[in-house]
């Protein structure tokens, strides 16, 4: 009787729905203890007026619509896709291609990885946004550079065109978590793949179009949808490098969120913003899961 | 067997998820109430008993509310804690923080203090806020506004002398009075005035003369291009264009003011011509490169270091006073001396569209529990010739007449430098129109003036708008929707 | 030209190339350590030169004694213990919560998979203020464990990373495990979490200064300088009315030195790893 109900427990503690909720219980307390109840708070602010430190009230989808209206909210969307669209590709060649340089195993390779790996330490801050205002300013060397040309009266943080372009470069330039998720990924790579490859003739060209990026397309999904995500996210480089601007021009969504919910006062509006975006973050990530069944080969496929 | 456990898992998954919401929901609401109740206790009582306390002490010992005043007893706090914020800039922060000591050892009181820096402190300063829990001194712009119901009138303490303010003029005293109730909402930190600075040795090198007290704007341009022609540089980088703008209308006729001096509407009768004449003036002068353009502006930021006049390149920058000497730091390890003038006028013989204001002020929470020992703390950093001497106007030029006085009759504190911020805050108090052009910050105000800068001066110059006047038009437009939409969420609020 | 020549010039173009491209790279950090022996007006301003007139040594010292009674000694020792908890609470949290996600099919896997993906696409700036709130209702702000017990409840980033890794994992690991008597527990401590070690050192380096640099976590719950860490204490070297730089790039310098440090140790696990496998090969 006793060994029985001893085997049960035992079952029971290996039963996979046990097991599950065991190893997922850190997450699952934290997200019901932090995150659920502001996320399902701000849902209910998006369709209230509401200002920090004051009583919310309720008007409906009154927010949705004034953003529907407001083409300040128009023009952050379509500058923060412009950012992603350019700036997430460039991060990843460029991320995979150092990567790659640094997988060859050489005495210095330690220190070269640490130097590469640099730029992404000093992550935000103040001497980042002085050094890049001197670089792309008005009289720093690549617009002296490109007075050279024969183009004058050019200046980045001037031009609505143009002002995201350093931003894109000093996004791409901070490559090092990705870096490293690719290192550990090639590193995951079995060797015998490679051998095989080349005695069957296949050229360099060949081997990291067939073995590598294959086995590398999960770390590749993975960068790709964190760095989407963190791209539509972004805000502290543009807040310290152009305060979103010239007119709006640097205005990325989450510096219109927090512009309007702690500067301007309206949280609620802010809110609204906020679940729009995670909308359509959703669809996109969502699109992006479904077509990676296609191109993503897991060792272990369920 | 696998089912029920199941069931259960997830029944009690859900149990949490449902429980957890309200159980918080339930805590808020108690914790409001809460506060609420023990906030209005607290100022009645705190009221009372400050003022008993206070004429009870003053007809026992004959003593004064004068910190100055030698015989001046000092409180005993010992055992007793009090919390305060500011922000400011790494000088600022050792200086603030010297003066607390000081107060900590004369009346034993433990300071609980937290500094950041002047953007990072409004994001800390809205979650405190909704914590309920700011602290019990903070600091506060003029966009006091905005904070109103955090912030405790201090009327009854200036009444019964908790809050000496024998030595700071009415004028003073106005600037930080809400014109609306005449509650006091705090005690100005110092002073100070929008104004220009300028490299009188460029002025020399292009034959420009000196800017005179009542130059208007047409000096203004003739002497940015003059420059600019001569030295190749724009001859300004820095301008606060809405500040700018502010000013313009009230230059424009007797009586015209950005906003009503009590903050409650706009005064300047829908007029926009004033708006698409600087507007104008402005994008003319930049597309001439006379101004700096926005990428060089953006470049500087607010950083008044950065600006080029600091570097012998630029001739003119627009500043507030109280950033003088920090610019000034820079400029003399240049080589470099400046000098402060006034504001451009529309018309010579016009108004000035200057005024003295507060630069901050020290408020006390309204939820505070410490209100009496937050009275007497801000009575001592305000009129302490002492705490007055180690801060020496870094936050403005000093209210407390008596203090100023006694820092300028001091020569290791007052350098030349000082001294000109000081002669052009006296310059503007003989200005008629001063004391009426500085009204209080409404709620809106952030986003209108944001607005104007962003989207109409750089708008008109990137070419969105025919004219200046299309572009003025289209502000005020927006500017009067900016204002109804908070009138209406004040409202809904109620 | 034999082929030895050959590879050696290879090899010399190859350092070349990267030591140069390394260069360009770091360029921006070189500025910063070279302003912080600069005086203020050589830092900025048109005709600033690259090299100092005169070295500044005196930024260092004045910068290491900070605003107020405390030194950066203080705000080092804080960010030390932050970032060492947060990191040590990432790791074990988000292998955990990975190995349940990725190969344990229990019921509501895809549900709190989707719980996981929606926490990052909600914009932070939202959420600040409600959290802020919970832990103020939990007497928790002016400690540090607002900053430090989330990461014990898992990162959606390194929980996903580690999803990424494990799927990569053979399946026949497990089922070989299972056969010789390992319980599910016993899987994860002994095959899965010994094989995700590339993984959890890339956590390691990425998650410590993710921390390190946080400044958003120490404005709004860290309340009395006496608990500041270096990021947030640096911040405070700068404001529009007047910024002193010199100790500012000072201390930016020095907290740099930590991280890279944390880097150039935990790398050689990385690289020995690597090396392992290809002499395997």
């Amino acid at each position: 009787m006793n060994l029985k109900k001893k085997g049960s427990f035992k079952a029971f503690l290996n039963n996979d729905n046990t097991v599950g909720y065991v190893f997922a219980a850190p997450f699952i307390i934290g997200f019901c203890g932090l995150t659920l109840i502001p996320m399902i708070l701000s849902l209910y602010y998006a369709f209230c007026n509401y200002k920090i430190g004051s009583t919310a009230a309720f008007v409906g989808l009154e927010n949705f619509i004034n953003l529907f209206k407001d083409e300040i909210f128009h023009n952050s969307i379509f500058v923060t896709f412009q950012y992603v669209l350019i700036g997430v590709p460039l991060k990843l060649i460029f991320a995979l291609f150092i990567a790659m340089l640094l997988t060859k195993p050489t005495k210095l390779q330690g220190l070269y990885r640490a130097v590469y790996y640099i730029p992404s330490l000093i992550g935000g801050s103040v001497a980042v946004a002085l050094v890049w205002k001197q670089l792309f300013g008005s009289r720093g060397p690549i617009v002296n550079m490109i007075k050279d040309m024969g183009v004058t009266g050019f200046n980045f943080f001037g031009s609505s065109a143009w002002a995201f372009f350093p931003l894109v470069l000093c996004n791409a330039w901070q490559f090092g978590s990705s870096m490293l998720i690719f290192a550990s990924g090639l590193k995951q790579i079995p060797a015998d793949y490679y051998e095989a490859a080349e005695i069957d003739g296949a050229g360099a060209v060949k081997r990291f179009f067939k073995i590598t990026l294959p086995c590398l397309s999960p770390m590749i999904l993975f960068n790709l949808l964190m760095q989407l995500i963190s791209g539509f996210m972004t805000f502290t480089q543009a807040q310290i490098i152009t305060q979103g601007g010239p007119n709006h021009a640097t205005e990325y969504v989450s510096l219109f969120i927090f512009t309007e919910g702690f500067t301007y006062q309206h949280m609620g509006y802010a809110c609204a913003a906020s679940w729009i975006i995670l909308i359509i973050m959703a669809a996109i990530t969502g699109i992006i899961f479904k077509t990676s069944k296609n191109w993503v080969f897991y060792e272990a496929d369920d | 067997m696998k089912r029920k456990v199941l069931a259960l898992v997830m029944a009690g998954a859900m149990l949490s998820m449902a429980a957890v919401p309200a159980m918080a929901e339930e805590t808020t609401e108690a914790t409001t109430e809460a506060t609420t109740e023990a906030t209005t206790e607290a100022t009645t009582e705190a009221a009372s008993e400050a003022t008993t306390e206070a004429t009870s002490e003053a007809a026992s010992t004959g003593a004064t509310n004068d910190v100055n005043d030698p015989n001046y007893e000092w409180p005993d706090y010992s055992g007793e804690t009090m919390s305060i914020m500011w922000w400011g800039s790494d000088t600022r922060h050792q200086l603030t923080i010297e003066v607390i000591e000081m107060y900590e050892e004369l009346t034993g009181l433990d300071i609980q203090y937290e500094y950041a820096d002047g953007t990072s402190y409004w994001t800390q300063f809205q979650a405190k806020m909704a914590g309920g829990e700011l602290p019990d001194v903070f600091q506060m712009g003029n966009n006091w506004a905005t904070y109103y119901d955090t912030i405790e009138p201090l009327n009854a303490y200036v009444e019964d002398g908790t809050i000496d303010t024998s030595a700071i003029s009415d004028a003073m005293l106005a600037t930080t009075i809400d014109q609306a109730n005449g509650n006091i909402t705090g005690i100005s930190n110092g002073t100070n005035a929008r104004c220009f600075a300028y490299n009188p040795a460029i002025f020399d090198e292009c034959g420009v003369a000196y800017p005179t007290e009542n130059w208007t704007w047409d000096d203004f341009a003739a002497a940015c291009r003059t420059i600019t022609e001569q030295t190749g540089n724009p001859a300004v980088t820095t301008l606060e264009l809405n500040s700018l703008a502010y000013s313009v209308v009230t230059q424009w006729k007797e009586g015209y003011n950005f906003y009503a001096m009590d903050g409650s509407d706009f005064a300047f009768e829908g007029d926009t011509e004033p708006i698409a004449y600087i507007l104008d003036l402005i994008t003319e002068l930049m597309q001439e490169g006379c101004i700096g353009d926005y990428g060089i502006m953006n470049e500087i930021g607010a950083n008044v270091e950065a600006d080029w006049i600091a570097y012998g390149d630029a001739a003119m920058m627009m500043l507030s006073s109280n950033q003088f000497q920090a610019l000034s730091n820079v400029a003399s390890e240049n080589g470099i001396e400046l000098e402060l003038c006034t504001i451009p006028r529309v018309y010579a013989d016009g108004q000035s569209g200057m005024c003295v204001r507060s630069s901050q002020q020290m408020s006390i929470y309204s939820g505070s529990e410490k209100k009496d020992i937050a009275a007497n703390f801000i009575n001592f950093f305000i009129n302490s010739i002492e705490a007055n001497k180690i801060l020496n106007c870094e936050r403005g030029v000093s209210v407390n007449s008596d203090v100023l006085d006694a820092l300028k009759a001091d020569s290791s504190l007052t350098d030349s430098t000082t001294a000109k911020v000081y002669d052009m805050i006296d310059l503007i108090a003989t200005f008629p129109d001063a004391v009426n052009t500085s009204p209080a910050e409404p709620m809106a105000n952030e986003e209108i003036s944001n607005v104007l800068k962003t989207t109409y001066f750089q708008g008109l110059y990137e070419g969105n708008y025919a004219d200046a006047q299309e572009a003025a038009d289209a502000f005020w437009a927006e500017a009067q929707e900016i204002w109804d939409k908070f009138e209406s969420e004040a409202a809904s609020q109620e | 030209m034999n082929l030895k020549a050959k590879k050696n010039i290879r090899t010399t173009i190859y350092h070349l190339f990267v030591i140069a491209f390394g260069l360009l790279m770091i360029y921006p950090v070189i500025w910063m350590v070279i302003s912080s022996f600069k005086m203020k007006s050589e830092i900025l301003g048109s005709n600033a030169p690259f090299f100092p007139s005169e070295w500044v040594w005196q930024n260092y010292p004045d910068g290491w004694q900070g605003a107020g009674e405390y030194t950066f000694a203080t705000y080092f020792k804080n960010s030390i213990i932050i970032s060492v908890l947060s990191t040590l609470g990432t790791v074990i949290s988000s292998a955990m919560v990975s190995y349940a996600l990725a190969r344990v099919k229990f019921k509501g896997r895809k549900f709190w998979f989707l719980c996981m993906i929606m926490t990052m696409l909600l914009p932070g700036q939202v959420l600040m203020i409600p959290q802020y709130i919970i832990w103020n209702n939990l007497n928790l702000v002016g400690t540090f464990v607002p900053m430090i017990l989330p990461k014990f409840l898992g990162v959606p980033f390194f929980i996903y990373m580690m999803m990424q890794f494990i799927k990569g994992l053979p399946k026949e690991l497990d089922e070989a495990a299972m056969i010789d008597g390992c319980n599910r527990y016993q899987i994860f401590s002994r095959i899965i979490l010994p094989l995700l070690g590339p993984s959890i050192i890339t956590t390691v380096v990425i998650q410590f200064y993710w921390v390190w640099d946080d400044y958003m976590g120490p404005l709004l719950y860290l309340t009395k300088p006496g608990l500041y860490t270096v990021s947030y204490a640096i911040k405070n070297f700068a404001d529009v009315q007047g910024t002193n730089f010199g100790p500012m790039f000072a201390m930016s310098t020095l907290s740099l030195i930590p991280v890279f440090l944390l880097f150039l140790f935990f790398n050689r696990y990385l690289m020995e790893g690597v090396t392992a496998g290809s002499v395997k090969g």
